[in-house]
């Protein structure tokens, strides 16, 4: 009984945690940026007062999320960048604000899938 | 007597030389059609586009001393001045009307009218439009002031001034940042004069220009100041061939057509 109590426990955990049908974003660069700058899936460098323009894929196992499922960037600290939505879905325009490490939450329909690591370097002089 | 050509024209009947009132007034509508057209075009054209191409951005001068609308044609500044002000508008190529911001807050300040510039650097002006979705963006850059020129006439940069006792000039300031780049942004400027001599100062509307008259003898610092820095012009007035001073009703052109009452008002008065 008890076991069984800790099973679902742990089910329940494990649905609250990152979806595990999504793998990663992809980054699409549209817009001309420093050199510094940089989109990877796992990490994202932005230059203090710059922004570029990118477009997002989701990777899934499966295909599993659809076209029109609603993908949001959020830096985890506002002060350090910030992510406007583009005109088109899953296009966003991401300015770095001052230096600094923080990382960038990325949600589908809500739900929080990762947070990719976020650096803000300052511009060369 | 026949022209050239008439024998090529076809023979048109009396009645139709006369233009009816609603042709007039459809010609009369197709002129203003194309003069709106071309002064849609005109505006569509002004400024400069954005990185992504949906549209342009508009530098806007906020006040007369701001030096970024010489020309005029809303093309942004290659930078602008810390503590100055400015506006920059966006027309997107469709669709509604945009708002410009900056994210970049250590630098740059919202204000009602526009944007203060509080340091110096790089930010981007993001276009978002009333979802807030950005639509575009431009790259601009704030730089100090660290130099500011003075110019007797358009062309002609002063080291130092001198002036014989009687002659008026007429001093325009320009802010420069430390690698010579002429700073756009509205400042608020003061003037003051230090030193031997009597030099009278004359304020335009504008208030990076100045209107001196020399009114004596000596050597003195005429001192233009921009928020904590303040740049010296030295002006020496020497006895000159005692050309009377000028008189507020109409003056006289003693230093090469600079200082009459006449180019005063029309230096106030331009943009």
């Amino acid at each position: 009984m008890r076991g069984t109590a800790l099973l679902a426990l742990l089910l329940l955990a494990g649905a609250c945690a990152d979806d595990p049908r999504y793998v990663r974003l992809d980054f699409e660069v549209q817009s001309t940026a420093p050199a510094q700058t940089e989109l990877r899936s796992d990490s994202v460098r932005l230059v203090a007062g710059f922004a570029v323009k990118v477009r997002a894929r989701i990777r899934s196992r499966d295909e599993h999320f659809e076209r029109d499922d609603l993908l949001t960037l959020r830096p985890d600290d506002p002060a350090l960048a910030v992510v406007y939505p583009g005109e088109e879905r899953r296009e966003f325009v991401l300015v770095g604000v001052a230096a600094g490490s923080s990382c960038l939450q990325v949600e589908i329909e809500g739900e929080p899938m990762e947070c990719i690591a976020l650096t803000v370097v300052p511009a060369l002089k | 007597m026949p022209r050239p050509h008439d024998h090529l024209r076809l023979p048109v009947p009396p009645s139709q030389h006369v233009q009816h009132p609603a042709a007039r007034c459809r010609f009369g509508l197709s002129a203003i059609g194309l003069a709106l057209a071309l002064l849609s075009s005109a505006c569509i054209e002004s400024g400069e586009p954005g990185a992504l191409n949906r549209g342009r951005f508009s530098y806007q001068c906020l006040d007369s001393t701001d030096t970024g609308c010489d020309r005029n044609s809303g093309q942004l500044p290659a930078a602008i001045a810390v503590g100055s002000r400015f506006r920059v508008t966006f027309a997107p190529e469709s669709g509604p009307l945009c708002n410009v911001v900056s994210p970049v807050t250590s630098l740059l300040e919202s204000t009602a009218e526009g944007f203060f510039v509080r340091a110096p650097g790089s930010f981007a002006l993001v276009a978002t439009n009333v979802r807030g979705e950005a639509v575009d963006f431009i790259q601009q850059a704030a730089s100090e002031i660290r130099e500011l020129r003075f110019r007797r006439d358009s062309d002609v940069v002063l080291a130092r001034l001198t002036l014989s006792v009687g002659d008026t000039a007429i001093i325009n300031a320009e802010p420069f940042d430390a690698r010579g780049t002429r700073l756009a942004g509205a400042l608020p400027y003061t003037w003051q004069v230090s030193g031997t001599g009597a030099l009278t100062l004359e304020p335009s509307t504008i208030a990076n220009r100045m209107r001196v008259v020399a009114r004596s003898v000596g050597a003195l610092s005429l001192v233009a100041s921009v928020g904590d820095h303040g740049f010296t012009l030295p002006v020496d007035i020497v006895a000159g061939t005692a050309p009377p001073l000028p008189s507020l009703d109409g003056g006289s052109e003693l230093d090469g057509g600079l200082g009459t009452d006449a180019s005063l008002q029309t230096d106030a008065g331009a943009p």
